[in-house]
Protein backbone atom coordinates (compact mmCIF):
# COMPACT_ATOMS: atom_id res chain seq x y z
CA UNK A 1 0.00 0.00 0.00
CA UNK A 2 3.19 2.35 1.07
CA UNK A 3 4.41 1.47 -2.65
CA UNK A 4 1.00 2.25 -4.30
CA UNK A 5 0.58 5.54 -2.76
CA UNK A 6 4.32 6.70 -3.24
CA UNK A 7 4.86 5.51 -6.88
CA UNK A 8 1.58 5.49 -8.50
CA UNK A 9 -0.33 7.93 -6.41
CA UNK A 10 -3.40 8.19 -8.58
CA UNK A 11 -4.43 11.96 -7.39
CA UNK A 12 -0.74 13.43 -7.71
CA UNK A 13 -0.79 12.28 -11.85
CA UNK A 14 -4.33 13.62 -11.74
CA UNK A 15 -2.80 16.72 -10.90
CA UNK A 16 0.15 16.89 -12.88
CA UNK A 17 -1.51 15.27 -15.89
CA UNK A 18 -2.19 18.66 -17.96
CA UNK A 19 1.51 20.20 -17.66
CA UNK A 20 3.08 16.59 -17.91
CA UNK A 21 1.29 16.30 -21.40
CA UNK A 22 1.44 19.94 -22.62
CA UNK A 23 5.74 18.72 -22.12
CA UNK A 24 4.69 15.67 -23.62
CA UNK A 25 4.04 17.79 -26.56
CA UNK A 26 7.14 19.77 -26.73
CA UNK A 27 8.52 16.62 -26.59
CA UNK A 28 7.33 15.18 -29.50
CA UNK A 29 7.51 18.23 -31.34
CA UNK A 30 11.05 18.81 -30.62
CA UNK A 31 12.12 15.47 -31.33
CA UNK A 32 9.99 15.36 -35.03
CA UNK A 33 11.66 18.78 -35.83
CA UNK A 34 15.03 17.43 -34.87
CA UNK A 35 14.35 14.32 -36.85
CA UNK A 36 13.06 15.90 -39.67
CA UNK A 37 16.21 18.86 -39.68
CA UNK A 38 18.47 15.75 -39.19
CA UNK A 39 17.52 13.78 -42.34
CA UNK A 40 17.63 16.80 -44.77
CA UNK A 41 20.86 17.69 -43.14
CA UNK A 42 21.93 13.88 -42.96
CA UNK A 43 21.67 13.14 -46.99
CA UNK A 44 22.77 16.56 -47.76
CA UNK A 45 26.08 15.57 -45.93
CA UNK A 46 26.26 12.63 -47.30
CA UNK A 47 26.05 14.25 -50.92
CA UNK A 48 29.05 16.12 -50.25
CA UNK A 49 30.89 13.56 -47.85
CA UNK A 50 30.61 11.13 -51.17
CA UNK A 51 30.71 13.31 -53.97
CA UNK A 52 31.88 17.02 -53.36
CA UNK A 53 35.19 18.45 -54.66
CA UNK A 54 37.94 17.41 -52.36
CA UNK A 55 38.70 19.92 -49.67
CA UNK A 56 34.25 20.12 -49.13
CA UNK A 57 34.35 16.13 -48.87
CA UNK A 58 37.19 16.66 -46.56
CA UNK A 59 35.09 19.41 -44.39
CA UNK A 60 32.17 17.32 -44.78
CA UNK A 61 33.96 14.47 -43.25
CA UNK A 62 35.69 16.55 -40.29
CA UNK A 63 32.14 17.55 -39.26
CA UNK A 64 30.91 14.09 -39.18
CA UNK A 65 33.50 12.94 -37.42
CA UNK A 66 33.71 16.05 -34.54
CA UNK A 67 30.13 15.85 -34.20
CA UNK A 68 29.96 12.38 -33.48
CA UNK A 69 32.56 12.29 -30.93
CA UNK A 70 31.22 15.36 -28.99
CA UNK A 71 28.98 14.63 -26.00
CA UNK A 72 25.16 15.77 -27.02
CA UNK A 73 24.84 17.29 -23.50
CA UNK A 74 28.23 19.19 -23.80
CA UNK A 75 26.74 20.78 -27.31
CA UNK A 76 23.71 21.68 -25.90
CA UNK A 77 25.42 23.35 -22.60
CA UNK A 78 27.95 24.90 -25.19
CA UNK A 79 25.27 26.75 -27.50
CA UNK A 80 22.90 27.32 -24.65
CA UNK A 81 25.31 28.60 -22.23
CA UNK A 82 28.51 29.80 -24.12
CA UNK A 83 26.82 31.20 -27.43
CA UNK A 84 25.68 34.02 -25.85
CA UNK A 85 28.50 35.39 -24.79
CA UNK A 86 29.41 36.08 -28.56
CA UNK A 87 25.98 37.74 -29.35
CA UNK A 88 23.90 34.36 -30.40
CA UNK A 89 20.95 33.82 -27.53
CA UNK A 90 19.01 31.06 -28.61
CA UNK A 91 15.53 30.18 -27.12
CA UNK A 92 15.69 26.54 -25.12
CA UNK A 93 13.55 25.05 -27.54
CA UNK A 94 16.05 26.32 -30.39
CA UNK A 95 19.09 25.19 -28.69
CA UNK A 96 17.77 22.18 -28.11
CA UNK A 97 16.63 21.30 -31.93
CA UNK A 98 20.10 22.93 -32.72
CA UNK A 99 22.34 20.46 -31.09
CA UNK A 100 20.20 17.60 -31.46
CA UNK A 101 19.72 18.37 -35.47
CA UNK A 102 23.37 18.83 -35.64
CA UNK A 103 24.42 15.75 -33.92
CA UNK A 104 21.75 13.44 -35.69
CA UNK A 105 22.68 14.86 -39.03
CA UNK A 106 26.23 13.38 -38.61
CA UNK A 107 24.95 9.79 -37.59
CA UNK A 108 22.50 9.77 -40.13
CA UNK A 109 25.02 11.05 -43.11
CA UNK A 110 27.18 7.85 -42.07
CA UNK A 111 23.93 5.71 -42.30
CA UNK A 112 23.02 7.21 -45.81
CA UNK A 113 26.32 7.03 -47.32
CA UNK A 114 26.78 3.16 -46.20
CA UNK A 115 23.64 2.63 -47.84
CA UNK A 116 24.50 4.06 -50.90
CA UNK A 117 28.04 2.58 -51.12
CA UNK A 118 25.92 -0.44 -50.90
CA UNK A 119 24.71 -0.07 -54.54
CA UNK A 120 26.20 -1.84 -57.15
CA UNK A 121 28.05 -0.10 -59.46
CA UNK A 122 26.25 -1.35 -62.43
CA UNK A 123 23.42 0.65 -61.30
CA UNK A 124 24.99 3.75 -61.37
CA UNK A 125 26.67 2.15 -64.47
CA UNK A 126 23.04 2.08 -66.41
CA UNK A 127 21.54 5.27 -65.26
CA UNK A 128 25.03 7.00 -66.45
CA UNK A 129 24.77 5.14 -70.45
CA UNK A 130 21.39 6.30 -70.73
CA UNK A 131 22.45 9.92 -69.92
CA UNK A 132 20.99 10.23 -66.68
CA UNK A 133 22.33 13.49 -64.86
CA UNK A 134 23.37 12.98 -60.91
CA UNK A 135 20.37 14.07 -59.73
CA UNK A 136 18.09 11.63 -61.60
CA UNK A 137 20.43 8.92 -61.07
CA UNK A 138 20.24 9.63 -57.27
CA UNK A 139 16.13 10.42 -56.95
CA UNK A 140 15.18 7.96 -58.97
CA UNK A 141 17.49 4.88 -58.86
CA UNK A 142 20.47 5.05 -56.30
CA UNK A 143 18.52 6.73 -53.17
CA UNK A 144 15.03 4.73 -53.48
CA UNK A 145 17.02 1.89 -53.26
CA UNK A 146 19.57 2.88 -50.27
CA UNK A 147 16.49 3.81 -48.32
CA UNK A 148 15.52 0.33 -48.16
CA UNK A 149 18.88 -0.85 -46.81
CA UNK A 150 19.09 2.18 -44.04
CA UNK A 151 15.65 1.99 -43.05
CA UNK A 152 16.41 0.22 -39.32
CA UNK A 153 19.74 1.99 -38.80
CA UNK A 154 17.72 5.19 -39.50
CA UNK A 155 14.82 4.24 -37.75
CA UNK A 156 17.26 3.54 -34.60
CA UNK A 157 18.56 6.61 -35.40
CA UNK A 158 15.30 8.92 -35.24
CA UNK A 159 14.05 6.41 -31.37
CA UNK A 160 17.71 7.79 -30.23
CA UNK A 161 16.70 11.48 -30.89
CA UNK A 162 13.94 11.56 -29.81
CA UNK A 163 15.33 9.81 -26.27
CA UNK A 164 18.08 12.35 -26.18
CA UNK A 165 14.90 15.08 -26.59
CA UNK A 166 15.06 14.48 -22.64
CA UNK A 167 18.48 16.54 -21.81
CA UNK A 168 16.68 19.33 -23.12
CA UNK A 169 15.26 19.65 -19.17
CA UNK A 170 19.06 20.73 -18.71
CA UNK A 171 18.04 24.13 -20.24
CA UNK A 172 15.21 24.44 -18.50
CA UNK A 173 13.11 23.45 -21.90
CA UNK A 174 9.73 22.42 -20.39
CA UNK A 175 9.68 19.15 -22.11
CA UNK A 176 8.09 16.32 -20.57
CA UNK A 177 10.61 15.13 -17.99
CA UNK A 178 11.51 18.56 -16.96
CA UNK A 179 7.76 19.20 -16.18
CA UNK A 180 7.82 15.81 -14.42
CA UNK A 181 10.34 16.64 -12.45
CA UNK A 182 8.66 20.04 -11.30
CA UNK A 183 5.77 18.25 -10.50
CA UNK A 184 7.34 16.00 -8.37
CA UNK A 185 9.28 18.31 -6.59
CA UNK A 186 5.47 20.75 -6.10
CA UNK A 187 3.85 17.35 -4.79
CA UNK A 188 7.04 15.91 -2.88
CA UNK A 189 5.82 12.54 -4.63
CA UNK A 190 7.84 10.43 -7.52
CA UNK A 191 4.43 9.68 -9.22
CA UNK A 192 4.90 11.94 -11.92
CA UNK A 193 8.42 10.88 -13.12
CA UNK A 194 7.09 7.04 -13.16
CA UNK A 195 4.11 8.79 -15.38
CA UNK A 196 6.51 10.10 -17.24
CA UNK A 197 8.08 7.08 -17.74
CA UNK A 198 5.66 5.14 -18.72
CA UNK A 199 4.57 7.87 -21.57
CA UNK A 200 8.25 7.59 -23.02
CA UNK A 201 7.96 4.04 -23.59
CA UNK A 202 4.30 4.59 -24.98
CA UNK A 203 5.62 6.81 -27.62
CA UNK A 204 8.89 4.74 -28.26
CA UNK A 205 8.43 0.97 -27.77
CA UNK A 206 6.08 1.31 -31.10
CA UNK A 207 8.98 2.45 -32.86
CA UNK A 208 11.11 0.00 -31.24
CA UNK A 209 8.92 -2.83 -32.58
CA UNK A 210 8.87 -1.24 -35.88
CA UNK A 211 12.45 -1.61 -36.34
CA UNK A 212 12.09 -5.07 -35.70
CA UNK A 213 9.48 -5.77 -38.27
CA UNK A 214 11.34 -3.80 -41.11
CA UNK A 215 14.65 -5.78 -40.22
CA UNK A 216 12.22 -9.24 -40.33
CA UNK A 217 10.62 -8.09 -43.30
CA UNK A 218 13.61 -7.40 -44.85
CA UNK A 219 15.24 -10.76 -43.92
CA UNK A 220 12.60 -12.82 -45.22
CA UNK A 221 11.97 -10.50 -48.43
CA UNK A 222 15.45 -11.01 -50.07
CA UNK A 223 17.65 -8.40 -51.40
CA UNK A 224 15.14 -6.89 -53.47
CA UNK A 225 11.27 -6.52 -54.50
CA UNK B 1 30.71 11.71 -94.93
CA UNK B 2 32.01 10.78 -91.17
CA UNK B 3 31.59 7.68 -90.02
CA UNK B 4 28.96 7.58 -86.53
CA UNK B 5 31.58 6.39 -83.95
CA UNK B 6 35.40 7.04 -84.69
CA UNK B 7 38.21 5.73 -82.60
CA UNK B 8 41.91 7.09 -83.36
CA UNK B 9 44.89 6.16 -81.63
CA UNK B 10 43.65 5.33 -78.24
CA UNK B 11 45.43 4.14 -75.54
CA UNK B 12 44.00 3.25 -72.04
CA UNK B 13 45.94 2.62 -69.09
CA UNK B 14 45.37 1.93 -65.56
CA UNK B 15 48.40 2.78 -63.94
CA UNK B 16 50.84 1.56 -65.23
CA UNK B 17 49.14 -1.69 -67.55
CA UNK B 18 48.74 -0.36 -70.87
CA UNK B 19 45.09 -2.02 -71.31
CA UNK B 20 44.10 -0.88 -74.83
CA UNK B 21 46.98 -0.02 -77.19
CA UNK B 22 46.97 2.05 -80.42
CA UNK B 23 42.98 1.59 -80.81
CA UNK B 24 41.71 2.77 -84.63
CA UNK B 25 38.20 1.81 -86.13
CA UNK B 26 35.09 2.98 -87.63
CA UNK B 27 32.15 2.50 -87.06
CA UNK B 28 28.91 3.24 -89.66
CA UNK B 29 25.35 3.69 -89.25
CA UNK B 30 23.48 0.16 -89.44
CA UNK B 31 26.70 -1.59 -89.16
CA UNK B 32 26.83 -5.05 -86.79
CA UNK B 33 30.58 -5.26 -85.49
CA UNK B 34 31.05 -8.13 -83.32
CA UNK B 35 34.38 -7.75 -81.43
CA UNK B 36 35.98 -11.26 -80.06
CA UNK B 37 38.67 -12.15 -78.48
CA UNK B 38 40.08 -14.05 -75.25
CA UNK B 39 39.34 -12.95 -71.54
CA UNK B 40 41.47 -10.31 -70.41
CA UNK B 41 42.10 -8.66 -74.52
CA UNK B 42 40.14 -5.69 -73.29
CA UNK B 43 37.17 -5.88 -75.85
CA UNK B 44 34.85 -4.78 -72.94
CA UNK B 45 36.76 -2.04 -71.89
CA UNK B 46 36.98 -0.71 -75.30
CA UNK B 47 33.22 -0.52 -75.95
CA UNK B 48 32.87 0.97 -72.26
CA UNK B 49 35.12 3.83 -73.44
CA UNK B 50 32.69 4.47 -76.27
CA UNK B 51 30.28 6.54 -73.56
CA UNK B 52 32.77 6.81 -70.85
CA UNK B 53 32.28 4.25 -68.39
CA UNK B 54 35.53 3.78 -68.47
CA UNK B 55 38.62 6.82 -69.54
CA UNK B 56 40.88 6.71 -72.10
CA UNK B 57 44.38 8.51 -71.62
CA UNK B 58 45.30 9.07 -75.35
CA UNK B 59 43.93 9.41 -78.44
CA UNK B 60 40.67 10.18 -79.18
CA UNK B 61 36.62 8.74 -80.10
CA UNK B 62 33.78 10.39 -81.65
CA UNK B 63 30.39 9.84 -81.78
CA UNK B 64 28.60 11.54 -84.45
CA UNK B 65 31.45 13.94 -84.44
CA UNK B 66 31.55 14.75 -81.29
CA UNK B 67 34.38 14.03 -78.81
CA UNK B 68 33.87 11.91 -75.83
CA UNK B 69 34.98 13.45 -73.49
CA UNK B 70 33.83 14.41 -69.73
CA UNK B 71 31.92 17.59 -70.20
CA UNK B 72 28.68 19.12 -70.66
CA UNK B 73 28.25 16.86 -73.93
CA UNK B 74 28.64 13.87 -72.12
CA UNK B 75 24.95 13.28 -71.35
CA UNK B 76 23.80 14.04 -74.76
CA UNK B 77 26.13 11.49 -76.25
CA UNK B 78 25.52 8.90 -73.95
CA UNK B 79 21.45 8.96 -75.20
CA UNK B 80 22.88 8.58 -78.61
CA UNK B 81 24.98 5.41 -77.30
CA UNK B 82 22.75 3.00 -75.55
CA UNK B 83 24.57 0.03 -73.53
CA UNK B 84 23.37 -3.61 -72.80
CA UNK B 85 25.28 -4.72 -69.54
CA UNK B 86 26.57 -8.43 -69.01
CA UNK B 87 24.62 -8.35 -65.52
CA UNK B 88 21.34 -7.09 -66.60
CA UNK B 89 21.85 -3.76 -63.84
CA UNK B 90 17.87 -3.43 -64.41
CA UNK B 91 16.73 -1.34 -61.25
CA UNK B 92 15.20 -3.72 -58.92
CA UNK B 93 12.63 -0.96 -57.16
CA UNK B 94 11.07 -0.85 -60.06
CA UNK B 95 8.49 -2.55 -62.32
CA UNK B 96 9.52 -3.59 -66.01
CA UNK B 97 7.77 -1.00 -67.35
CA UNK B 98 9.33 1.65 -64.97
CA UNK B 99 12.86 0.33 -65.83
CA UNK B 100 12.20 1.09 -69.85
CA UNK B 101 10.41 4.04 -69.22
CA UNK B 102 12.00 5.86 -66.92
CA UNK B 103 15.10 7.51 -68.90
CA UNK B 104 12.56 9.17 -71.92
CA UNK B 105 10.53 10.72 -69.01
CA UNK B 106 14.04 12.12 -67.05
CA UNK B 107 16.36 12.42 -69.79
CA UNK B 108 14.36 13.33 -73.06
CA UNK B 109 11.54 15.19 -71.34
CA UNK B 110 9.00 12.91 -72.56
CA UNK B 111 5.54 12.71 -70.75
CA UNK B 112 5.14 9.70 -68.94
CA UNK B 113 2.26 8.49 -70.63
CA UNK B 114 3.81 8.84 -73.91
CA UNK B 115 6.59 7.10 -72.48
CA UNK B 116 4.94 4.14 -70.95
CA UNK B 117 2.90 3.56 -74.62
CA UNK B 118 6.28 3.08 -76.13
CA UNK B 119 7.19 1.55 -73.21
CA UNK B 120 4.76 -1.30 -74.12
CA UNK B 121 5.56 -1.83 -77.90
CA UNK B 122 9.55 -2.03 -76.85
CA UNK B 123 7.86 -4.82 -74.89
CA UNK B 124 5.91 -6.31 -77.17
CA UNK B 125 9.05 -6.05 -79.46
CA UNK B 126 11.06 -8.52 -76.88
CA UNK B 127 8.08 -10.91 -76.01
CA UNK B 128 7.87 -8.93 -72.59
CA UNK B 129 4.61 -7.12 -72.72
CA UNK B 130 3.24 -9.69 -70.41
CA UNK B 131 5.58 -9.09 -67.54
CA UNK B 132 5.18 -5.58 -68.02
CA UNK B 133 3.97 -5.25 -64.12
CA UNK B 134 6.60 -7.50 -62.82
CA UNK B 135 9.78 -6.19 -60.84
CA UNK B 136 13.06 -7.81 -62.49
CA UNK B 137 13.79 -10.37 -59.46
CA UNK B 138 10.38 -12.07 -60.61
CA UNK B 139 12.16 -12.44 -64.19
CA UNK B 140 14.75 -15.24 -65.44
CA UNK B 141 17.86 -14.12 -66.48
CA UNK B 142 17.25 -13.93 -70.62
CA UNK B 143 13.97 -12.24 -69.12
CA UNK B 144 15.67 -9.48 -67.58
CA UNK B 145 18.18 -9.29 -70.35
CA UNK B 146 15.83 -8.56 -73.08
CA UNK B 147 13.89 -5.98 -70.64
CA UNK B 148 17.23 -4.84 -70.60
CA UNK B 149 17.70 -3.96 -74.69
CA UNK B 150 13.62 -2.70 -74.61
CA UNK B 151 15.24 -0.22 -71.89
CA UNK B 152 17.89 0.16 -74.02
CA UNK B 153 15.87 0.86 -77.18
CA UNK B 154 13.83 3.34 -75.29
CA UNK B 155 15.88 6.33 -75.74
CA UNK B 156 16.22 5.41 -79.59
CA UNK B 157 20.15 5.32 -79.37
CA UNK B 158 22.21 5.71 -82.68
CA UNK B 159 24.33 2.74 -81.31
CA UNK B 160 23.45 0.14 -79.01
CA UNK B 161 26.75 -1.61 -77.07
CA UNK B 162 26.45 -4.73 -76.01
CA UNK B 163 28.68 -5.97 -72.81
CA UNK B 164 28.65 -9.79 -73.54
CA UNK B 165 25.35 -10.23 -73.03
CA UNK B 166 24.37 -13.74 -73.04
CA UNK B 167 27.85 -14.60 -70.75
CA UNK B 168 25.74 -14.77 -67.24
CA UNK B 169 22.64 -16.57 -68.92
CA UNK B 170 21.82 -20.23 -68.28
CA UNK B 171 22.80 -22.07 -71.61
CA UNK B 172 18.98 -22.47 -72.32
CA UNK B 173 18.56 -19.20 -71.99
CA UNK B 174 21.39 -17.30 -74.56
CA UNK B 175 18.89 -18.34 -77.62
CA UNK B 176 16.38 -15.86 -76.37
CA UNK B 177 18.50 -13.19 -76.08
CA UNK B 178 20.42 -13.56 -79.19
CA UNK B 179 16.65 -13.98 -81.30
CA UNK B 180 16.10 -10.56 -79.97
CA UNK B 181 19.65 -8.91 -80.68
CA UNK B 182 19.56 -10.40 -84.59
CA UNK B 183 15.85 -9.27 -84.61
CA UNK B 184 17.38 -5.61 -84.19
CA UNK B 185 20.20 -5.68 -86.43
CA UNK B 186 17.84 -6.54 -88.99
CA UNK B 187 16.02 -3.57 -88.83
CA UNK B 188 19.24 -1.58 -88.87
CA UNK B 189 19.89 -0.93 -84.96
CA UNK B 190 24.05 -0.07 -85.40
CA UNK B 191 25.22 -2.49 -82.91
CA UNK B 192 28.57 -3.27 -81.65
CA UNK B 193 28.74 -6.75 -79.74
CA UNK B 194 31.22 -8.06 -77.11
CA UNK B 195 30.86 -11.74 -77.15
CA UNK B 196 31.63 -15.36 -77.29
CA UNK B 197 29.01 -16.70 -79.32
CA UNK B 198 30.58 -17.36 -82.44
CA UNK B 199 27.17 -18.38 -84.11
CA UNK B 200 25.88 -15.14 -83.69
CA UNK B 201 29.05 -13.60 -85.30
CA UNK B 202 29.01 -15.72 -88.08
CA UNK B 203 25.50 -15.23 -88.59
CA UNK B 204 24.82 -11.47 -87.74
CA UNK B 205 28.17 -9.63 -88.08
CA UNK B 206 28.53 -7.48 -90.60
CA UNK B 207 32.20 -7.29 -89.55
CA UNK B 208 34.44 -9.11 -86.80
CA UNK B 209 36.87 -7.69 -84.91
CA UNK B 210 39.46 -9.77 -83.57
CA UNK B 211 41.28 -8.23 -79.77
CA UNK B 212 43.99 -9.41 -77.69
CA UNK B 213 46.32 -7.93 -75.11
CA UNK B 214 44.58 -4.28 -75.73
CA UNK B 215 45.46 -4.34 -79.75
CA UNK B 216 42.90 -4.87 -82.39
CA UNK B 217 44.76 -7.83 -84.36
CA UNK B 218 42.38 -8.22 -87.42
CA UNK B 219 39.25 -6.77 -88.66
CA UNK B 220 37.20 -8.84 -91.50
CA UNK B 221 33.91 -9.50 -93.17
CA UNK B 222 32.89 -12.67 -90.72
CA UNK B 223 32.94 -14.92 -93.78
CA UNK B 224 36.97 -14.44 -95.07
CA UNK B 225 37.73 -13.92 -91.17
CA UNK B 226 36.28 -17.66 -90.09
CA UNK B 227 37.37 -19.10 -93.44
CA UNK B 228 40.59 -17.76 -93.78
CA UNK B 229 42.14 -15.94 -90.84
CA UNK B 230 45.38 -13.54 -91.96
CA UNK B 231 46.76 -13.55 -88.85
CA UNK B 232 48.42 -16.18 -87.02
CA UNK B 233 46.74 -15.61 -83.09
CA UNK B 234 43.54 -15.52 -84.73
CA UNK B 235 44.31 -18.77 -86.03
CA UNK B 236 45.42 -19.77 -82.99
CA UNK B 237 42.26 -18.44 -81.51
CA UNK B 238 40.01 -19.81 -83.70
CA UNK B 239 41.48 -23.54 -83.74
CA UNK B 240 40.86 -23.50 -80.12
CA UNK B 241 37.34 -22.67 -80.11
CA UNK B 242 36.16 -24.32 -82.87
CA UNK B 243 37.46 -27.57 -82.37
CA UNK B 244 35.11 -28.09 -79.13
Amino acid sequence: MELLHTFFNWSVFVDALPLMLRGLGVTVLLGVVSIILGLVGGLLLAMLRLYAFAPIRWLARAYIDVLRSIPLLVLLVLIYYALPFVGIRLSSFAAAAAALSLVSCAYSAEIFRSGIEAIPRGQFEAAASQGMSFFNTMRDVILPQAMRIVMPPMTSNCINVMKDTALASVVAMPDLLKQATQAQALAANPTPLVGAAVMYLLLLLPLVQMVSWIERRNAAGGKSA
Amino acid sequence: MSSLIEIEHMNKFYGQFQALSDINMTVEQGEVVVILGPSGSGKSTLIRCINLLEAYQEGEIRVADQRVENGPNLASIRCEVGMVFQNFNLYPHLTVLANVALAPVRVRGMSRRSANDRARALLEKVGMAAHADKYPSQLSGGQQQRVAIARTMAMEPRVILFDEPTSALDPEMVGEVLDVMQNLARSGVTMIVVTHEMGFARKVADRVIFMESGRIIEQNKPQEFFTAPQEPRTQAFLQAILHH
